[in-house]
Order: structure tokens, then C-alpha cells, then sequence
């Protein structure tokens, strides 16, 4: 059986921007009530990221500590998550650069392929596969339309199967 | 023969696909070996990445979480 993981509740808008506004000026509270509730996807997806539970964790870490810093840059018609995610997807892209002599697939042919995809590509496969999501929420969450991101994530499943195949499919 | 698309099989998999399209995809697999093993070979992979990709790292972690992000940020300025 696979693992299983809670698909992300969003937050009620309201009260998210109840707590965006209050943060942004300077309610250290209410930015932390926004860190508790969105803080397992965000570890979730960091993980996906990296495959390592180390980096997640200083990666999950370093996004809201980022967010926390910068709440103010957050637009008012603009929701939380996505903001975050950016963030997440910024760092992880830095953190990958770093590790590109030491990757975390091992000899796992579908991993290397996955390590492969655009950090975009990865995000929205990840979005689906770890968090489950319906591909309005997936559009969502990387700022693009419904269509744009189902031919990203077919395009990332394809790329996969392909590489992973021919990788596998030589040498005994 | 035409076979399915990338995009077809993709969301077909993910349950996207509206009603009419849904029936194709079903009718078209039930006729065509290529594409019923493509996704197979899909379904096989997605299955694969959902054990590869997910960590769960436990409540203890999570209880910890904020206080630690609390302690990277600087005072806040009502502090």
C-alpha cells in the first residue's frame, strides 16, 4: 500500500487574510497560526524536492523564516500558500545547484529521471502525487491555468517514463 | 491507428478527464494493446514515485515546527 498523505486543507480565506494583515503588521501570533497550518505540506513538498529528510526539515524551516521576514512583499489579492510555495521552490532550486554532485536517487533510475524534470515539473508532479490535488488547485498553487498545468504534469510523467525506461532497459 | 496522447492517458489516470472524454479513453483502451500497457506503465510509476517522493516525519517534528521558525525570525517590532 502507498504511503498516504492528507491533501492540503486551504485555509478559509477570511481568516487567512485576517492573519496575513494582522502579521504584516508585526503580529508574530498570527504569522505562526499561518506557519502551523500550513507547515506539513510545505515539509511535504520540501521533501519531494530534496528526498532527503534533513534538508526538508532546514528547507521547510528556511521558507517560513523567509515568508516571516518578508510578509509585508505579500500582495493583498495574493493567497499565502502559493507565496510560500514560491519560496520553497526558490530554495530548493538553490539547494539543488549545490547538490548536483551529490544526489540523493542513488541508483534509482526513476529517481535520477525525477531529479532531472524542471524544478516546475517536479512542483506540480509532486503537488499531485504527494499531496493528491485536483489540477484546478495544482494551477492554483503554481500561478498557471488548469490546462497549463495538465500538460506540465503529462509532460513530467512522459519524460519519465521515457528516461527511466531506456536507463533500465539495457544492461542486465 | 491514432493513439492516445500523453495528456489523455495523464489525466485520465488523475479522473480530469469530463464525461464523454472518459468514455473514449475506456473505449479506445478496450481495443488498443499499446496504449492499455502505456498505462499500465503509467499507474506502475505513479505508484512508485507516491512510496519515493513522501516522508513523514511525525507530530513530535511538527509540534516543534513554529517555535523553531519563532526562534529564526527577529523580534517582532511590538515585542
Amino acid at each position: 500500500m502507498s504511503p498516504q498523505s492528507s491533501p492540503i486543507a486551504w485555509m478559509e480565506l477570511q481568516l487567512e487574510q485576517e492573519l496575513v494583515d494582522a502579521a504584516q503588521n508585526g503580529d508574530r501570533g498570527s504569522f505562526l497560526e499561518l506557519v502551523r497550518h500550513y507547515q506539513r505540506p510545505v515539509y511535504q513538498l520540501a521533501f519531494a524536492m530534496t528526498r532527503d529528510a534533513d534538508d526538508a526539515a532546514s528547507l521547510a524551516q528556511e521558507t517560513f523564516v523567509r515568508a516571516g521576514k518578508g510578509i509585508k512583499d505579500l500582495p493583498e489579492s495574493r493567497r499565502f500558500f502559493p507565496w510560500v510555495l514560491r519560496i520553497a521552490r526558490n530554495l530548493a532550486v538553490s539547494l539543488g545547484r549545490k547538490r548536483a554532485g551529490s544526489r540523493k536517487s542513488g541508483g534509482d533510475p526513476l529517481l535520477r529521471s525525477f531529479e532531472e524534470l524542471r524544478p516546475d515539473e517536479q512542483m506540480a508532479l509532486a503537488l499531485r502525487v504527494v499531496q493528491r490535488l485536483k489540477y484546478a488547485d495544482i494551477a492554483a498553487l503554481l500561478d498557471t491555468s488548469l490546462g497549463a498545468a495538465m500538460v506540465r504534469l503529462a509532460q513530467a510523467r512522459a519524460l519519465l517514463l521515457g528516461r527511466a525506461g531506456s536507463a533500465g532497459g539495457g544492461e542486465p | 491507428m491514432i493513439h492516445l496522447t500523453p495528456q489523455q492517458l495523464s489525466s485520465y489516470m488523475d479522473g480530469e478527464l469530463n464525461e464523454v472524454s472518459t468514455e473514449l479513453v475506456r473505449r479506445h483502451m478496450g481495443a488498443c494493446e499499446e496504449c492499455t500497457l502505456k498505462f499500465a506503465a503509467l499507474e506502475e510509476q505513479e505508484e512508485q514515485l507516491s512510496h519515493a517522493l513522501v516522508h513523514e516525519p511525525g507530530d513530535d517534528f511538527f509540534d516543534r515546527f513554529a517555535a523553531e521558525v519563532e526562534r529564526q525570525l527577529p523580534p517582532s517590532p511590538g515585542a
